[in-house]
C-alpha cells in the first residue's frame, strides 16, 4: 500500500501481521453472529464456524479501508473559514494560500455491515460500528483555485474502535502519522462539492 | 402374781428387746452401701444418727443406740450413726492409711501381709454404710519375690559323688542323674540340664544326664524286580535286577526264574537266565536283610517259540479332520503267522482298544493335532507282541481357512475403507482451509476446492464526520500569487 492512499486501515495498523488484532472470540458473543452460526450449521454440516470467523475477521479489516481524505476533507469543509478560500472573488485562482490550522479534532462514525450469503441465500447482516477520533496538529494546507492542492505539513494521531453490535472487536490508539505526501490529491480536492460528489455522498459510497 | 414371777417376766422382756435391737441393727448394716450419700436409706440413717447417742460399746466399733423400745409388733427399733466407707483399693498402704484417718468415723485396724504392696481388698467393703468407729482391715498385694540368680556350673566332668556338694556350694541343688534317650547328643555323652552358664533361681535343681540312643523306628523297605526284556525268544538271555529301597548293605538275594528250582541266597542283586521253552514265566526274587527280615518281588516274562515284529502303518501320515485313516499292522516275518491272532488297536490314550481279527482298523479324528496309534497282536497261547507307535497329523480342511482369510481380508479392506473414509471426512470436517478470494470464501481441502458457495460482502455506510476546534481553525495564512 502506497502512502498516497493513507487510510484508516493504516492508522489502525490493520495490515496483516501487524497492528490491531481482531478479537475473533468476541464474535461469538454477538447475537447476530450466533444467529449466523446456527443458520450456517443448518445449511451445511461441513461449514466450520472457525473458518467463517476467519473470514469475518478478514472482512472487518476491509471495513477500515476508508481513505483518510474522505474523513478529513469533509471535516475541513465544515469550517466556514476554510470554505472562504473557495470564493474566487476573495481568492483568485492564481493566488496560492498556505493556511496553518490550529489543533483540532475530527470524529467520525461509520456503520458498515457484513452481508453473508451461501449459495445465494442471504443470512442476517452483521452490523458494525467503526469510530475514530483524529487529532490533527500543525496542519498546513495549500489551497489554490478553490481546491486543496496539498497538505504541506501536519500530523494526525488518535484512537479508534470497531464494535460488532455492542461487542468491541477492535480497539486501538494510533500514533502520530505525518500527513505530507500521504495523499495523492491529483489536481486538488475542490472545497465546493460538485453535483456528482453530492450524489455520491447521498448514496453513501 | 408373785414378785419373783414379775421379776422373771421383766427380765424376759428385756432380753427379748435386746435381741431385737441387735437384729435390727444388723439388718441396717447389711443393707447395701452408699453409692450416693443422698440415697434415701443413707439420708434416713443419717437423720436418725443425728439424734442418736452412744449406748453400747463393743470392741473397736461403737454402736450408737438411742432407743430400744418395744414396738406394737413386739420388735424394737435401733438407731445408729453410720459412715460410708470409701474405696481404698489400688492405694498404697500409706495412702490408704491417710485416707482412713481422713474419713471421720473410721480408723485403720490392720493390713496383711505387712510387707504387701497396694490394697487389693478391704473390710468393710467400700460404698457401704457402717457404724461410726468401724475399724478397717486392708488386704495388700503380696510382695514380689526377690530373685536370687545363680549361674549354673559345669557338672558334666565331675565325679558323681562330688556333684551334690559342688552344686550346693554354687547355691544350687542336685536333681540327680539319669540315662536319657536323645538324638541331640551322641550316645554316652554326659550333659546337664540346665546347661552350663545359664542363670537360674537359687536352689534350682541341676540334673545330670547320660545320652542314650532313642528307640529305632522300623524302616519300611521296598523291593522291586526289573527285567531287561519282558518278551523273549527261546534261549534269549534276559537279566534281572532286584532293587531294595532304601539300600541295605549286607542284604542277600535269591532268584527263582520260574523254569526250575530257585537259586541260593547270594549277595548279588542281579541275575540272568535263558529260557529253553516258550511260555509265561514268573520270576521271584527274595531279599534277606541283615536283621533277618525278608522281602519278595515278582515280574513276568513271555518266551515265544516264534516272535514277530509288528509294524503299524497308517495309509495317510497327514489328513484332514474326520478323514478315515486305515491303520494296517504288518507282521515280520510274515510266515509263520501266529495262530488265531487278534489285533488290539490302541488310539491316543484310549483305554478301550479296538479289537479285531483283521490286521487293520479304520479311524477318523475330529480334532486337528497329532494322533497316535499302536497295536498289540495276541495269539492263542497268550503271547502278545506290541507294535511301534504310528503318528498321524490331522489338520483342518483348507476351505474354512481360505474363506476365513478372504473374510478377514474383506473385513480388513472394509475397515481400511471405512477408516479412509473417516479420515477423508475428518479432513473435510476439520482440516479444510478457508481463504478469501475477492469477496468469496473459498474452502479447500488437499484434494482441491470443494466449496465456493460463500459470499461475504462488506457494505459501507455514509461517513458521519464531526469536528471540534477550541478556537479559530485557521491560525495563519500566507498568500502568494
Amino acid at each position: 500500500m502506497s502512502k498516497t492512499e493513507l487510510n484508516m486501515k493504516d492508522l489502525f495498523g490493520m495490515e496483516r501481521g501487524k497492528g490491531a488484532v481482531v478479537e475473533r472470540e468476541k464474535f461469538d458473543n454477538a447475537k447476530s453472529a450466533t444467529e449466523l452460526k446456527d443458520k450456517l450449521a443448518k445449511k451445511s454440516k461441513l461449514i466450520r464456524w472457525d473458518a467463517v470467523k476467519d473470514v469475518m475477521a478478514e472482512k472487518t479489516v476491509e471495513m477500515f479501508d476508508i481513505p483518510l481524505v474522505k474523513v478529513l476533507f469533509p471535516a475541513w469543509k465544515k469550517y466556514r473559514e476554510i470554505m472562504e478560500f473557495a470564493d474566487p472573488e476573495k481568492h483568485p485562482p492564481r493566488e496560492t494560500s498556505l493556511i496553518s490550522l490550529a489543533e483540532h479534532t475530527v470524529k467520525t462514525d461509520h456503520h458498515p455491515y457484513l452481508q453473508v450469503s451461501y449459495r445465494g441465500f442471504q443470512f442476517p447482516k452483521l452490523d458494525f460500528t467503526l469510530s475514530a477520533e483524529l487529532t490533527l496538529q500543525g496542519i498546513v494546507l495549500r489551497i489554490q483555485d478553490g481546491k486543496i492542492k496539498e497538505i504541506k505539513e501536519g500530523t494526525v494521531k488518535g484512537k479508534g474502535s470497531l464494535l460488532l453490535e455492542k461487542e468491541l472487536v477492535i480497539e486501538r490508539p494510533f500514533g502520530s502519522y505525518d500527513l505530507p505526501g500521504s495523499f495523492d490529491l491529483g489536481d486538488g480536492i475542490p472545497l465546493q462539492d460538485s453535483d456528482a460528489e453530492h450524489a455520491s455522498a447521498r448514496s453513501g459510497r | 402374781m408373785s414378785p419373783v414371777t414379775n421379776a422373771l417376766r421383766l427380765l424376759k422382756v428385756a432380753t427379748f428387746a435386746s435381741v431385737c435391737v441387735l437384729f435390727a441393727a444388723g439388718r441396717s448394716f447389711a443393707q447395701s452401701g452408699c453409692p450416693e450419700t443422698s440415697s434415701p436409706s443413707a439420708a434416713r440413717l443419717a437423720a436418725e444418727a443425728r439424734v442418736a447417742r452412744p449406748q453400747v460399746a463393743r470392741g473397736g466399733n461403737t454402736l450408737y443406740m438411742m432407743q430400744a423400745r418395744k414396738k406394737p409388733s413386739g420388735l424394737a427399733k435401733a438407731e445408729v450413726q453410720v459412715v460410708c466407707v470409701p474405696d481404698f483399693t489400688g492405694m498404697t498402704l500409706d495412702q490408704a492409711k491417710a485416707a482412713i484417718e481422713k474419713t471421720k468415723g473410721l480408723h485403720f485396724d490392720n493390713a496383711l501381709p505387712a510387707d504387701g504392696g497396694t490394697v487389693m481388698d478391704q473390710n468393710p467393703k467400700p460404698f457401704h454404710y457402717f457404724p461410726i468407729g468401724t475399724g478397717v482391715t486392708l488386704q495388700l498385694q503380696p510382695p514380689e519375690p526377690v530373685s536370687h540368680l545363680r549361674q549354673v556350673p559345669d557338672i558334666t566332668h565331675l565325679d558323681e559323688s562330688k556333684v551334690e556338694g559342688f552344686l550346693k556350694h554354687a547355691g544350687l541343688a542336685y536333681g540327680g542323674s539319669s540315662n536319657t534317650e536323645t538324638n541331640d547328643y551322641p550316645v554316652g555323652t554326659i550333659f546337664q540340664d540346665p546347661p552350663e552358664r545359664q542363670w537360674v533361681e537359687e536352689n534350682t535343681p541341676v540334673f545330670r544326664h547320660q545320652a542314650a540312643a532313642p528307640p529305632q523306628q522300623s524302616t519300611k523297605y521296598q523291593l522291586s524286580l526289573r527285567a531287561s526284556a519282558t518278551e523273549l525268544s527261546i534261549n534269549e538271555r534276559v537279566s534281572f535286577e532286584a532293587l531294595l529301597t532304601p539300600p541295605v548293605a549286607g542284604a542277600g538275594y535269591a532268584f527263582d526264574f520260574g523254569d526250575g528250582p530257585g537259586g541260593d541266597l547270594d549277595g548279588s542283586k542281579t541275575a540272568a537266565n535263558q529260557y529253553t521253552r516258550d511260555g509265561t514265566f514268573t520270576i521271584t526274587v527274595t531279599a534277606v536283610l541283615p536283621s533277618g527280615e525278608s522281602l519278595q518281588a515278582q515280574t513276568t516274562v513271555q518266551v515265544h517259540a516264534n516272535s514277530w515284529t509288528i509294524v503299524l502303518q497308517p495309509n495317510l501320515r497327514r489328513a484332514k479332520t474326520n478323514t478315515p485313516i486305515l491303520f494296517e499292522a504288518t507282521l515280520l516275518p510274515s510266515s509263520p503267522a501266529p495262530e488265531q491272532a487278534r489285533y488290539w488297536f490302541y488310539f491316543d490314550n484310549d483305554e478301550k482298544p479296538v479289537i479285531s481279527n483283521l490286521p487293520s482298523a479304520r479311524r477318523s479324528f475330529s480334532d486337528a493335532r497329532t494322533h497316535w496309534a499302536s497295536v498289540v497282536v495276541k495269539d492263542t497261547d497268550g503271547h502278545s507282541f506290541r507294535s511301534n507307535v504310528a503318528a498321524v497329523v490331522i489338520v483342518r480342511p483348507l476351505w474354512p481357512s481360505v474363506v476365513g482369510a478372504f473374510a478377514a481380508i474383506a473385513i480388513l479392506a472394509l475397515g481400511v475403507l471405512t477408516i479412509a473414509q473417516k479420515i477423508a471426512t475428518g479432513r473435510l470436517k476439520y482440516d479444510w482451509v478457508a481463504d478469501v478470494r475477492g469477496t468469496q470464501l473459498v474452502t479447500t481441502v488437499p484434494g482441491g476446492v470443494v466449496d465456493a458457495g460463500f459470499e461475504f460482502r462488506v457494505v459501507h455506510s455514509p461517513l458521519d464526520v464531526s469536528t471540534h476546534c477550541a478556537g479559530r481553525i485557521i491560525k495563519r495564512v500566507e498568500r502568494s500569487v
